[in-house]
């Protein structure tokens, strides 16, 4: 036990060790080494630990907030738009049929169509290649079977930063996996996901801010346990 | 067998709260707060080391510090500068309460005895 309590006494901060250390190694020898001790002994090291670092810890906290969420604003706005089709299978998942023309659909020749004949790439002309645009789009799709209310559906998601021209993709995308497909499908509807029509799904400030302020704290911490250190060698 | 006050109190149990520590019991009901009420209290009958100062706290208060609480207590009076050491002729080390201390401790007592004579007025214990 008295081992354990040296080593908490040895968690205090530094400058609060050089103060007091000897007079309280002093106290603690009038007192009996038990748990009680070795608890208090631990918990006043922690709680100095604390009010030595909180400062800085703070300081660096808001700081990773405060950049965080300004380089946010960094980021161009992206929508979820989603263009939902009733399926007639009644498994979760996809069958063959529908797998084959999800991966048909769902590809670079058929995504340029769909670019070409929408008109969607002469927006990005002078900008980017056209197999670029392609492979950003490709990114941007999701496709994947989700059931509400007992009923399957097959959703193709497509986050973009312009909500009609997410929309229309979705719906093109969705067409053609209907043309693709030879099983049972009934006909398409479309509907934006529940908030997703005026808010961006991405960035999330709120989430980087949060992160921000989580890494600036840690870092906040290094610094401090850093300054003690240096000023322990020195 | 009625347990003394002293006796009930966990010293590991408290709480950092605004830079001041808060003392529970077991069954998590505040006894107290701030321990350095209890240092400037205690160095206000004469010159003590830690030790000293844990024995006279546990006979008037009932309340035995642990050793990381009183040295939390000792570090902030010194701070805040109602405390200073004086020249000790061992290892322990012996403080005494400053002007300023004094000061602070009939104010926190004036505060003190105007909220205990109102609650016990309105009891009608007084």
């Amino acid at each position: 036990m008295k081992r354990l309590i040296r080593w908490a006494v040895g968690l205090y901060p530094p400058a609060w060790r050089r103060r007091y250390q000897e007079e309280f190694e002093a106290l603690l020898e009038d007192l009996p080494a038990n748990p009680q001790v070795f608890w208090n002994t631990l918990a006043g090291a922690l709680a100095m630990q604390f009010l030595s670092l909180g400062k800085p810890v703070a300081i660096c906290a808001l700081l990773g907030a405060v950049l965080a969420g300004g380089a946010s604003f960094g980021f161009k706005d992206e929508y979820l738009a989603s263009a939902m089709m009733e399926l007639a299978t009644p498994t979760g998942t996809m069958n063959e049929g529908l797998r084959t023309a999800v991966q048909e659909t769902v590809s670079r020749r058929k995504i340029s169509e769909i670019l070409q004949r929408e008109g969607f790439y002469r927006q990005k002309a002078g900008t980017k290649p056209q197999e670029e645009v392609v492979d950003q789009i490709l990114r941007q799709v999701r496709v994947s079977v989700k059931r509400f209310s007992g009923q399957n559906y097959l959703a193709v998601e497509v986050q973009n930063e312009h909500i009609n021209r997410g929309k229309g993709l979705a719906l093109d995308i969705a067409v053609s996996i209907r043309e693709a497909y030879k099983g049972e499908m009934k006909p398409v509807r479309i509907y934006l996901q529940p908030g997703s029509t005026d808010r961006p799904v991405f960035p999330n400030r709120r989430n980087i801010a949060f992160s921000g302020f989580a890494v600036g704290g840690l870092a906040g911490i290094g610094l401090g346990l850093m300054q003690q250190r240096r000023q322990q060698l020195l | 067998m009625e347990e003394a006050p002293g006796e009930s109190l966990a010293p590991f149990l408290f709480v950092l709260d605004g830079g001041f520590i808060t003392f529970y019991d077991t069954t998590w009901n505040v006894i107290m707060t701030d321990p350095t009420l209890l240092v400037l209290s205690s160095l206000a009958g004469g010159n003590k080391h830690g030790y000293a100062m844990m024995e006279d706290i546990e006979q008037f208060a009932g309340v035995r510090l642990g050793p990381g609480t009183l040295y939390g207590a000792i570090a902030r009076l010194e701070k805040e500068g109602w405390i200073r050491p004086v020249k000790a002729t061992e290892r322990r080390q012996p403080y005494t309460l400053t002007a300023a201390g004094r000061r602070h401790l009939e104010a926190q007592l004036a505060s003190m005895s105007a909220i205990l004579g109102t609650a016990a007025s309105r009891l009608g214990t007084v």
